[in-house]
């Protein structure tokens, strides 16, 4: 009872003030919550009618400012058996395996399959890759950004078009160098960000693909069966 | 109360137009009457805290209270499931289920314990959704298994133990996504609603995917909550 006169008095004192002053505060202007599209798309009979099969966030203020980031709603979010197209190289999202990447700070030394690689930037991971054969001095410093950190992984990732990607789910950002500085700008904004990641919450831990991961073009899937 | 605090610098900021006065006046009483009254609105509080954190029987309290009861029954469900089935996808399912329905149980604890409330409470579980707040028939909130439906869980291996946790897994998805979709349309912190639209869009996308597995089990899903 009296928590509501309080708040029913702090309402009408900011409305008045708003009135009075000519200005208030939106104050939930940058923390807009996610935008379901419904989809008549739903795979067969379903007793649940206008299922949220494609969604996405809005863009990241944050990751914007950072000169040639490129982002992309990336609204699919489908668990898909096989090899999968992508509209980027490498992908930043989209339908993929249901079997994601270890991403636990997890240092890839082959090139990982797309389809595994995409589920775990779902999971909020930063996936850097580099073009085979990346001087050695830089792929430490690579190295030392990734390794052991939660959420972090690396692998060599054929016919990038430059030295090093970096990729996080709907954003990417292609640099020369290991050490450009815009890359830890891009691990800052955008690392299992809340805002961004579309399933903030679920782990990077995957023990048994670490011990046998994918390989290029060769998506991992776990089967049905017994 | 800040904002309130702060007013007097702003009716101090410069020259105003004598034709404004009046509304200047006018504008500078309203306001001191209402410090007044908010001064003694503060003072004469509750032990609900301060005016900015959700109440005892807020939207926001409330689910994070009972969606965190529904989530911790399915992660016992996803960890069963986890443990025990012998299909590498189930378990690949159950372990995503498990941790990250988990994650949000802490996420929503988080709230209760920054915002001064209990995370029990002797308000009726669904209270906090008004009329549209309704428990089954049961009593338990919609979509929660029976405790007889739990130890059946527990007790069951192999194809039958799988059709059966996709059953009630769809099942529990189905009578929590509507309670996350009011605290998504009414709870009065933005990162509430952020939270429970992503729980509607992830569970949206997981019924999909739980009904395409049961069916090439050759299972049926069960009907969904009535309430």
């Amino acid at each position: 009872m009296r928590t509501r006169l309080l708040t029913a008095t702090s309402v009408i004192a900011v409305l008045t003030l708003v009135g009075c002053t000519g200005s208030g505060h939106a104050r939930s202007a940058d923390t807009t919550p996610p935008q379901p599209i419904t989809t008549s798309s739903n795979p067969g009979p379903s007793p649940t009618a206008n299922a949220v099969t494609r969604w996405s966030l809005p863009e990241s203020a944050a990751a914007k400012a950072i000169p040639g980031i490129i982002y992309r709603a990336e609204p699919d979010h489908t668990h898909v058996q096989g090899v999968i197209k992508y509209d980027s190289s490498p992908p930043i999202g989209g339908n993929h395996s249901q079997f994601w990447a270890d991403c636990s700070g997890t240092v890839y030394p082959v090139a990982i399959a797309n389809e595994n690689a995409v589920h775990m930037l779902e999971h909020g991971a930063i996936w850097i890759t580099y073009k085979p054969g990346l001087p050695a001095a830089q792929l430490a410093g690579l190295n030392k950004l990734v390794s052991g950190v939660d959420r972090m992984a690396l692998s060599p990732y054929p016919n990038l078009k430059t030295n090093v990607s970096v990729q996080a789910w709907g954003y990417q950002l292609f640099a020369d160098s290991a050490s450009d500085p815009r890359i830890a700008r891009f691990i800052s904004a955008l690392r299992y960000n809340a805002e961004v990641t579309p399933e903030f919450g679920a782990t990077c831990s995957q023990p048994s693909f670490l011990q046998h991961p994918s390989t290029f073009g060769h998506p991992l899937w776990l089967p049905f069966g017994y | 109360m800040s904002e309130l605090g702060d007013d007097p610098d702003v009716q101090a900021e410069g020259p105003v137009p004598g034709q404004r006065l009046r509304h200047v006046l006018i504008c500078v009483v309203a306001v001191a009457a209402l410090v007044v009254a908010g001064a003694a609105g503060w003072l004469m509080r509750g032990d609900g805290g301060g005016s900015s954190t959700p109440s005892a029987t807020s939207v926001d309290a409330g689910f994070a209270r009972d969606m965190s009861t529904h989530h911790t029954q399915a992660v016992t469900m996803a960890g069963y499931e986890r443990d025990t089935t012998t299909n590498p996808s189930l378990k690949l399912l159950a372990y995503d289920i498990e941790t990250s329905q988990n994650f949000e149980i802490g996420q929503m604890q988080g709230w209760l314990d920054a915002w001064g409330q209990s995370r029990q409470s002797s308000i009726t579980q669904m209270a906090w959704m008004g009329h549209t707040g309704q428990l089954e028939g049961d009593g338990l909130m919609p979509g929660m298994a029976t405790p007889t439906q739990m130890s059946t869980l527990q007790t069951s291996h192999g194809r039958a133990l799988d059709i059966l946790f996709l059953q009630l897994m769809i099942h529990h998805h189905q009578g929590g996504i509507p309670m996350a979709q009011y605290a998504a349309d009414h709870a009065s912190e933005p990162y509430v609603q952020t939270v429970a639209q992503k729980m509607i869009t992830l569970q949206s996308n997981e019924i999909v995917e739980m009904e395409r597995i049961l069916r090439q089990l050759g299972g049926t899903p069960l009907p969904a909550p009535t309430t």
